[in-house]
């Protein structure tokens, strides 16, 4: 839930999605899923040499099982927030019946 | 047919389509809990959306979704307006988000590297998908072919990718690349098919020699 709730956070931010066949799609995250289902607009295609068809699409939908890397700008993340946040998680876990 | 709407992070639906005969531009979903709410088990909600074709470009957005429960915490009606990928239309997270893209082309990309263009006409949670005048496209390096396969459901573990295609840059992209006849294509893929195999047996030797050599 905890990565769930930290790529919400994102939504609207521009990140590059690199899928497992090494196709790296940037983009801002329209939207997320619990199965990390992201959904990316204003599409670019990093690699666009190796999927030329890929040139026509303005909005993605990846399915999470496929994604290898999401990579994010640094300024978009509080680190020490989502530190505190694993280890509440953590702790509620272990504290669990 | 089955739609999957969420009912904001809550539960999830899925929709049986009952299509009206007595209008040709209405039809009337009515729309069945599918999953149950885990904090109240009285939570049932029932919901019936008035989803309307639009005629020009048959497409469908969600005019009307009147929520009523039954049971539990009392009738709390409410009416939303939603025109698909508008504005002020509610944003659906990850797969239920794909409402947006119903009707319209798209290519959905496999994860054993085929790619189909066709348009959208159903889908669900686990992204399976209905894809409607489907084309396989084939291409090799700067030649395509479009291999017409009709209707096509795709199981959504097999789903890579899927991508709203923009008309007018795809049209464009006709002009970068050449289009051929499939038996053309299928000849160059047989013979890419063809040159793997002999450089595997090592009667061809790649050129230019591979550096560790």
């Amino acid at each position: 839930m905890l990565f769930f709730s930290f790529f919400k956070t994102l939504e609207s931010k521009l990140v590059t999605i690199e899928l497992k066949n090494d196709l790296k799609i940037k983009g801002v995250l329209h939207s997320v899923d619990q199965y990390l289902n992201c959904k990316l607009q204003q599409v670019e295609v990093l690699n666009a040499e190796r999927y030329p068809h890929l040139l026509a699409v303005s909005s993605v939908f990846i399915r999470g099982s496929v994604v290898r890397y999401v990579h994010i700008n640094p300024s978009d993340v509080n680190v020490p927030l989502l530190q505190d946040a694993s280890r509440r998680e953590y702790g509620e876990g272990r504290n669990a019946p | 047919m089955v739609l999957f709407c969420s009912d904001i992070g809550v539960a999830i639906f899925s929709i049986c389509f009952f299509s009206d005969p007595d209008s040709s531009t209405a039809l009337h979903f009515e729309i069945v809990p599918y999953l149950r709410k885990r904090r109240s088990t009285d939570y049932t909600r029932k919901l019936s959306a008035h989803i309307y074709k639009e005629l020009n470009g048959c497409s469908h957005s969600v005019l009307r979704c009147d929520m009523t429960s039954r049971g539990g915490r009392g009738p709390s009606g409410r009416s939303e307006e939603t025109t698909q990928s508008g504005s002020g239309a509610i944003k659906l997270p990850g797969a239920a988000s794909l409402y947006e893209q119903l009707d319209k082309l798209v290519l959905v990309c496999l994860r054993d590297g085929r790619n189909f263009f066709g348009w959208l006409r159903s889908f669900d949670q686990y992204a399976n998908l209905i894809l409607d005048n489907t084309v396989e496209r084939l291409t090799v390096e700067d030649s395509y072919a479009d291999v017409p396969i009709g209707i096509f459901v795709i199981r959504g573990e097999n789903v890579m990718l899927l991508g709203e295609v923009d008309e007018e840059r795809e049209l464009n992209v006709g002009s970068s690349m050449k289009q051929v006849t499939e038996p053309e294509i299928r000849r160059a893929l047989a013979a890419i098919k063809e040159d793997r195999a002999a450089r595997r047996r090592g009667e061809k030797v790649e050129w230019p020699i591979p550096e560790e050599y």
